[in-house]
């Protein structure tokens, strides 16, 4: 395989980033974040350190151990790892860590990022990504956050439940009536739609209704709808309480236009030239607190609007890849219509990566927590030199 | 970030033909000028903030400015790329946007909720208009467009429009600008919603936005749109809307006379007349501001006239240089508005050339990928497929909707407090008609009914007598003489939630403004999938018999225009009580089916009472609205077995006029014995809907008669309902033998007097026929 840093002959890889949110540290997820990999270009190894010192800067401000000290714990604590204001650092600093591939691989004319996608927390980390913020910023604003929700302790809470046909991945429209009508039982409210799943917020009491009122399923070992453990009612009026934070600590930094397309959890798009700082804030520390966010939206405006190759997706974990493929899915890109068509173009990438050959198609996903996409990111041409 | 620019090619450089390559190279190579003129960036001066007037003085700010330079180089990609997709065969349209970029501007001046109806070098509007509004993809639905995908959101690869239900942009697919009329009438439909306090599909303050071309505004069914816009103002009426000229200078290859357009419109009486030079983004915009400004305030019509360039000719198959010199197309290029924004931008420091031009070739990888992907989707590959959203067709909610009726006290106040009509004698069909039209309006609020007479006179035939009285001006009204104007205020009506019925004075009125129906009404749904609508029931006085009176005008019987006309319903009552309750029904197709519906109302029988000599015969009792007979269910022919019940020896055919003279014909058949002293039993079918043919009687009552067949139809030999039926019975009957004769009018204009009814069917002369396929061999036998 030819050597990182040799300029391909065909275009380079066209890459959306997509940028995961609360949830994506778990336990397989220790050591991940602060980790050497074998070949790592230069790039990688300062973007961590980058990451690292902006995010433990703010930690180290608010009498937090540093970043290292969560990721190299010898087992992986809910009490820990999932409050608030370590939750919200790992998810920063492991997403900007991976940052390092994502520059080796421009600088390489490998890969060019098309647009900027966060889910939910992780807009925060697509805001830094695109370069509306600067990394030691966007860690001033997750920290403050973060410290605010540890501080107040859950509001309410989310579950996840699935929407998607188990065998093909295809959209459950049954699926999809059964939540709505729970969500009008309950009182619960969407709170992020990922395509093929939904993450469904309310207080305690709404969520208990909810729960009764969805029909309980069991999907590779796990029982839906799922709580996830720490986490608030985000993207609904009960966190009306941290727009006002938010909005706070916005004022005080340097929130500048994108330098790559920032696709927002409505499915709206912020371009480089033509961004107005003022709505990009205002989406950020309102709209985006309080309101539904719309992953499906927004990666359909980002397969529609910007064509990528392959959806790169930073750490922490990769739970991300099957929501891309399942929007792909709903979506018919690149003529996926089902989960074997995924895994197929998933697979034959990833066998030529591993013989040194090109693909006969690129990825549709790579989750750079994996060291084997990560590497095949900087090395990878497009075999379309369309 | 991006990848250097591939260059075109130089041989596509020195083409006459392939001018798209040279337009990309100029503005590419201009860019890369201005940005090697720039100061380093140390010395550069700071960025303009985003909130700046991009001239000072004038509105346009620096990122309004921006925004719409986006909108427009996405849209020259779009252009390129079509022609590159056409190259691989993928692409089925290449008429582009290029050199109309000051489109974009009318888009950043109008609000997103204001109705468009867009011409078809509105790509720049397009994705002006999209990207304010969250979750849009108009450059991938764009590129499905030019695939002719049946994913392309709005026509699902029927056509390639600009249009989009969520960007509040109704398809067009006009390129004679016939879709200014219902412009207009959307605009007047907006605020009459607003006088009657109903809620509409759009804003009760939106201004409606219709583009068209400098060479299209020529046509007659625009210049309808500005005389019935002026007219209205002269009233004082209000008619938000905003006639946007591109004017290029060029139809296809003729050039607009020089001045033309500004001569004929800056002084028109009730628009205001406004002109920017579309090279010059913040004078368009400022312009397109005031515009739009000015109509949502006055709620009157403006007429914006923006200079703009053709560049790349026609279209992709277009060859320029066989009707302009080089020279002149190279002089059109230089003027190339993209690339005058873009020096507008770097000149006034919104923005640096390196970062227009790296916006330029972003745009052309994006827009090139994103074709890649549109041309794999798929495309409509049956006939079922492709017809599916022309006239979507619900009978049972067609006729849950038909049999109902006001509230009770809402009906006594509609027919005055008197006695009910259901309670009445039998009466005429004009009676019956107007009846039924109070039925209508007293439960439908936002029921309108117009036309020329139809207020204050209550119709040349007294059918809307009393109407306007009852219901007030608001919703029964008198327009002026111009049908094209009528049907266009028709369609806005229904674009806006309402529900029109028009009258069109005479039938062959409305062959002057068919296309309205042809063109227009009956495509919406088709090219919208059903996202836009516009049902109607256009009430036509119609067909002949009128005594001699009136000659050919006002006796006109052509059906077969009307009945050729994709997803039209039409509608020939022939008595009273059918009348009634069709036009119930084609309301209730209307309402929930959005049906376009033409409703043929016999003039000649309005007034008969008798079938035989004073015999009242013709005359019918209302059906009250809730019970069931309240409704015909669209395409049922209704059967008179004349007592024949157990088979006949002849089937009349018939409809309208026709109807009274079969059945007075099949009954002095039936007071003829023969040479064995038999008579002849004889059933009629009156077929009641024109389009669609109930096929299903016509066939079984044929066979049922022994398949001798008379047909009768007032409209012309050449073209008449005969020729169907005709057909109808040769496919399904003939095999097994057939004896068939029409009796027609004659292909002639109807003469004035006396002399009309030698032209047209009569009882003597359907009697004869009758007699001639009564007395021939059994069909059939022969073999």
């Amino acid at each position: 395989m030819s050597a990182a840093g040799e300029a391909p002959s065909a275009r380079p890889l066209r890459v959306a980033l997509v940028c995961p949110g609360r949830g994506s540290y778990a336990a397989s997820e220790l050591g991940s974040i602060t980790r050497a990999q074998a070949g790592e270009p230069p790039e990688v190894v300062a973007a961590r350190g980058r990451a690292l010192a902006a995010v433990d800067a703010e930690r180290a401000a608010r009498g937090l151990p540093a970043v290292a000290a969560l990721d190299q714990a010898e087992r992986f604590s809910p009490s820990l790892h999932l409050r608030a204001d370590n939750a919200s650092d790992l998810i920063l600093a492991g997403g900007l860590a991976h940052h390092g591939w994502v520059e080796a691989a421009a600088a390489r004319g490998a890969a060019e990022v098309v647009c900027v996608i966060g889910n939910s927390m992780g807009f925060y980390t697509a805001l830094a990504a695109c370069g509306a913020l600067s990394w030691k910023d966007a860690a001033h604003l997750v920290g403050a956050l973060g410290a605010a929700q540890a501080e107040r302790g859950p509001v309410g809470g989310q579950v996840v439940y699935p929407v998607h046909a188990t065998e093909t991945w295809q959209p459950d429209r049954a699926r999809r009536r059964a939540v709505t009508d729970a969500l009008a039982a309950s009182g619960a409210r969407l709170s992020i739609d990922l395509g093929g799943s939904v993450v469904l917020a309310g207080s305690t009491t709404e969520l208990a209704r909810l729960e009764a009122a969805l029909p309980p399923e069991e999907r590779g070992g796990r029982r839906y709808p799922l709580r996830l453990a720490g986490h608030s009612a985000f993207h609904t009026s009960h966190m009306a309480w941290l727009s006002a934070v938010a909005r706070d600590t916005l004022a005080t930094l340097r929130l500048g236009r994108p330098r790559v397309p920032l696709v927002d959890g409505r499915g709206a798009v912020f371009r480089p030239l033509s961004t107005n700082v003022a709505s990009l804030a205002r989406y950020t520390t309102d709209h985006q607190v309080t309101e539904p966010f719309d992953l499906a939206a927004a990666l359909r405006v980002a397969m529609r609007e910007y064509a990528p190759d392959t959806f790169v997706t930073l750490g922490p974990g990769e739970t991300l890849g099957g929501v891309i493929g399942q929007a792909a899915i709903a979506e018919g890109y690149r003529g996926l219509r089902a989960r074997a068509d995924f895994q197929a173009i998933q697979e034959a990438a990833a066998g030529a990566s591993e013989a040194g050959h090109p693909a006969p198609a690129p990825p549709l996903v790579l989750a750079l927590q994996r060291p084997a996409d990560a590497l095949s990111l900087v090395v990878f041409t497009s075999s379309n030199t369309g | 970030m991006s990848s250097p620019p591939p260059r075109p090619a130089a041989s596509a450089a020195l083409s006459p033909v392939n001018r798209a390559a040279i337009v990309d190279l100029r503005f590419v190579e201009a860019l890369e000028a201005l940005a090697a003129a720039a100061p380093p960036e140390a010395l550069a001066p700071p960025a303009r903030a985003g909130d700046e007037p991009l001239v000072p003085g004038l509105s346009l700010t620096v990122r309004e400015a921006l925004r719409c330079f986006e909108a427009q180089v996405a849209s020259r990609h779009l252009d390129l790329e079509a022609r590159a997709m056409k190259a691989r065969g993928e692409c089925f349209y290449t008429i582009g946007s290029s050199g109309h970029e000051a489109n974009a501007c009318v888009a950043a001046a109008l609000r997103p909720t204001d109705p468009a109806l867009l011409h078809y070098r509105s790509g720049p509007f397009f994705l002006r208009r999209a990207a304010q509004v969250p979750a849009a993809t108009p450059l991938f639905d764009v590129l499905l467009g030019l695939a002719a995908s049946r994913e392309e959101p709005i026509a699902g690869g029927r056509h390639k429009v600009w249009g989009s239900a969520s960007l509040a942009i109704p398809p067009q697919t006009s390129t004679i600008a016939s879709h200014l009329p219902k412009a207009l009438g959307l605009a007047v439909a907006i605020e009459r919603a607003r006088r009657l306090e109903l809620a509409g599909r759009y804003p009760p303050d939106a201004v409606v936005c219709a583009s068209f071309g400098d060479a299209s505004m020529n046509h007659a069914t625009a210049q309808a749109a500005f005389q019935a816009a002026g007219w209205l103002t002269q009233q004082r009426l209000p008619a938000p809307v905003l006639f946007v000229c591109e004017d290029n200078g060029i139809g296809i290859s003729v050039p607009t006379p020089r001045g033309w357009v500004c001569e004929a419109m800056r002084l028109r009486p009730g628009i205001r007349y406004l002109w920017a030079d579309g090279g010059d983004l913040a004078a368009t915009y400022e312009a397109a501001q005031a515009a739009a400004v000015y109509v949502r305030e006055t709620r009157r019509p403006a007429f914006l006239h923006l200079a703009v360039e053709r560049l790349m000719g026609h279209a992709g198959s277009d060859v320029e240089s066989t009707y302009r010199t080089l020279d002149e197309i190279a002089a059109t290029e230089a003027r190339d508005p993209l690339l005058r924004v873009a020096r507008q931008l770097v000149l006034s420091g919104a923005a640096t050339a390196r970062s227009l031009l790296d916006l330029y070739e972003e745009t052309r990888a994006r827009v090139g990928a994103a074709a890649r992907e549109a041309a794999r989707r798929p495309r409509l590959e049956t006939v079922e497929e492709v017809v599916r959203p022309l006239a979507p067709r619900d009978p049972a909610r067609v006729r849950t909707e038909a049999v109902g009726a006001a509230p009770p006290e809402a009906r006594a106040r509609a027919f005055g407090g008197g006695e009910l009509p259901e309670a009445q004698r039998p009466r005429h069909m004009a009676v019956l008609i107007g009846w039924a039209l109070r039925d209508l309006f007293a439960r439908y609020p936002e029921a309108l009914l117009f036309g020329e007479d139809v207020g204050r006179k209550g119709g040349v035939y007294h059918v809307t007598d009393g109407l306007q009285r009852a219901f007030g001006r608001a919703r029964v009204f008198d327009t002026l003489l111009d049908e094209t104007t009528i049907l266009g205020l028709a369609m806005g009506a229904g674009m806006q939630g309402l529900l029109p019925c028009p009258e069109i004075q005479y039938l062959a009125y409305i062959h002057n403004a068919l296309d309205q129906l042809r063109g227009e009404a009956c495509s919406m749904a088709y090219f919208s999938q059903g996202a836009f609508e516009n049902p109607m029931v256009v009430r036509v006085a119609s067909l002949a018999y009128q005594k001699g009176f009136g000659g050919h005008f006002h006796n006109d019987t052509s059906t077969a225009a009307l009945r050729d006309i994709p997803g039209l319903i039409v509608a020939c009552p022939s008595r009273g009580d059918d009348a009634a309750a069709m036009l119930r029904t084609a309301f209730a197709a209307a309402r929930v089916q959005q049906s376009v519906v033409c409703f043929l109302e016999p003039i000649a029988l309005y007034m008969r009472k008798d079938l035989l000599p004073n015999d009242g015969a013709w005359q019918f009792a209302y059906p009250a609205p809730t019970d069931d007979a309240a409704h015909v269910p669209i395409g049922e022919a209704r059967l008179y077995d004349e007592g024949a019940r157990d088979g006949a020896d002849l089937l009349l055919i018939a409809y309208g006029n026709g109807v009274p003279i079969a059945l007075v014909a099949a009954r002095r058949l039936a007071e003829e014995a023969d040479g064995k002293g038999t008579r002849a039993r004889v059933r009629v079918l009156d077929l009641r809907w024109l389009q669609p043919l109930d096929e299903r009687a016509i066939v079984e009552q044929a066979r049922a008669a022994g398949r001798r067949v008379v047909v009768v139809c007032e409209g012309r030999r050449a073209g008449g309902v005969a020729e169907p039926v005709l057909a109808l019975l040769a496919e399904h009957l003939g095999s097994e033998g057939l004896v068939v004769e029409r009796v027609t009018g004659a292909d002639t204009y109807l003469p004035l007097g006396q002399a009309a009814e030698l032209c047209l069917p009569s009882e003597e002369s359907v009697l004869s026929a009758a007699r001639r396929v009564l007395s021939r061999p059994a069909p059939g036998a022969a073999r």
